[in-house]
């Protein structure tokens, strides 16, 4: 007897290699993006399903959403090139192709099934020794306690996507003083009424991620979508790169995260928690790990999509 | 199956039923105004059934209000992605089909 789990699973596993498909095979890229999003969300339902409700939420807030809106900002920019038929990868390439990425999804089919039959990883320990980490949430202790090197760098990264999008985008010749937009009344009200809503689910998704699913990263994604919508909705915003207060936020994450570690040196390694403050310390580098986020992906949105557009249109797509 | 569960059941089921009617609404109607007409009808009741039908199955007040939360915020954000939907499509010239 087939159980009802298992069918779904089974039809959420062919949607999402369908999607893959069609996203990537569309004649029409506004088609290609919306199967994307499509296929982010239902990624996100199989992180539900494979018990990650952590990775769901960032899957749903930056794949879903924040890459959607990061893609349709930038095919507001490109222009339709027509394209011979006959052109196309030779034949070779295309077989090459193949060949590799069949390898690849078989490595890690095998790679799977191996895990599934209860093989290594390392739960065991991390459940051993949580309280150590000052945190009740697993996956919270292992990114930012055991693991905190890996989110240390990655924090690092994403402030140097902002350094490469703010140099782009003033390359492009678009004003960094404020991206101006026709304001509608409409999105300004929405603006109104979601942007403490959002901020509110922030705070508490950094709050709650010491026990619950949440964390630093959904928060920050969720910031980032407050972000965009405010850009979208011709808010005025002064979005100059030299402005202090915008550099202080940007680099927050990384500055706070970095200086912890340093002066946590004094009584032991670098980003070697003391076990009686370390609940209040991550607290602390979560809210402004956060913050930086929020303000990185905002500011990527509006590098990327600039809002500039010489008729003063925007296409008024969903976000 | 106990009276909540009966319950729950019945009320997710409309909700799916909602969703049904609002898919064969998109595929199947002519213009983008009629398709935005059938997608809100999916987003509000459908999602609005299966909330209520959840709420049967909530372990407590905080999970409830939590649940009508998301149903609340899912309105707005569909309120207002329909109208910007619609406002771009009239800006650029799209016209309702008139078919009688």
């Amino acid at each position: 007897m087939i159980e009802l789990p298992s069918v779904f699973d089974g039809l959420l596993s062919l949607s999402l290699v369908l999607l893959a498909w069609f996203a990537l095979h569309s004649k029409d890229l506004f088609l290609g993006i919306v199967l994307f999003v499509m296929f982010g969300i239902l990624v996100a339902v199989a992180w539900l399903r494979l018990h990650a409700p952590d990775i769901a939420l960032t899957e749903v807030a930056l794949g879903a959403g924040l890459t959607g809106a990061l893609f349709l900002g930038t095919l507001g920019r490109t222009e339709v090139v027509r394209r011979d038929r006959g052109q196309g990868l030779p034949g070779g390439r295309h077989l090459l192709t193949t060949v590799l990425v069949s390898g690849l999804g078989i490595v890690l089919c095998v790679i799977t099934a191996r895990l599934a039959a209860g093989g290594g990883g390392m739960g065991d320990l991390v459940r051993v020794r949580l309280e150590e980490s000052g945190v009740e949430n697993p996956v919270t202790a292992v990114i930012l306690n055991f693991r905190g090197y890996d989110t240390l760098f990655e924090i690092g990264v994403l402030f140097l996507a902002l350094l490469g999008a703010h140099a782009l985008h003033q390359a492009a010749g678009a004003s960094t003083e404020s991206l101006r937009l026709p304001r509608d009344s409409m999105l300004v009200i929405f603006v109104h009424i979601m942007t403490p809503v959002l901020i509110l689910t922030a705070a508490y998704l950094v709050w709650v991620g010491d026990h619950r699913p949440g964390g630093a990263f959904q928060a920050g994604a969720i910031l980032g979508g407050a972000g965009v919508i405010i850009l979208l909705a011709g808010v005025p915003v002064s979005l100059r790169v030299d402005h202090f207060r915008l550099r202080l936020v940007g680099v927050l994450g990384f500055a706070v995260f970095l200086v912890t570690g340093t002066c946590l040196m004094v009584n032991g390694r670098f980003l070697e928690y003391p076990v009686a403050h370390v609940k209040w310390l991550l607290l602390v580098v979560e809210l402004a790990c956060a913050l930086s986020i929020g303000f990185i992906l905002s500011s990527l949105f509006a590098a990327c999509a600039s809002l500039l557009h010489p008729s003063g249109e925007r296409g008024g797509r969903r976000d | 199956m106990s009276l909540t569960d009966s319950l729950s059941a019945g009320c997710i089921f409309l909700g799916l039923m909602f969703f049904a009617a609002g898919t064969i609404g998109l595929l199947r109607f002519p213009d983008v105004y009629t398709r935005l007409h059938a997608l809100t009808k999916a987003d509000n009741l459908g999602l609005g059934f299966v909330v209520v039908g959840l709420i049967f199955q909530g372990p407590g007040w905080l999970a409830v209000a939590k649940l009508l939360l998301i149903w609340v915020l899912a309105l707005i954000s569909s309120a207002t992605a329909c109208y910007l939907v619609a406002h771009s499509a009239l800006r650029t010239g799209i016209r309702p089909e008139k078919r009688r």
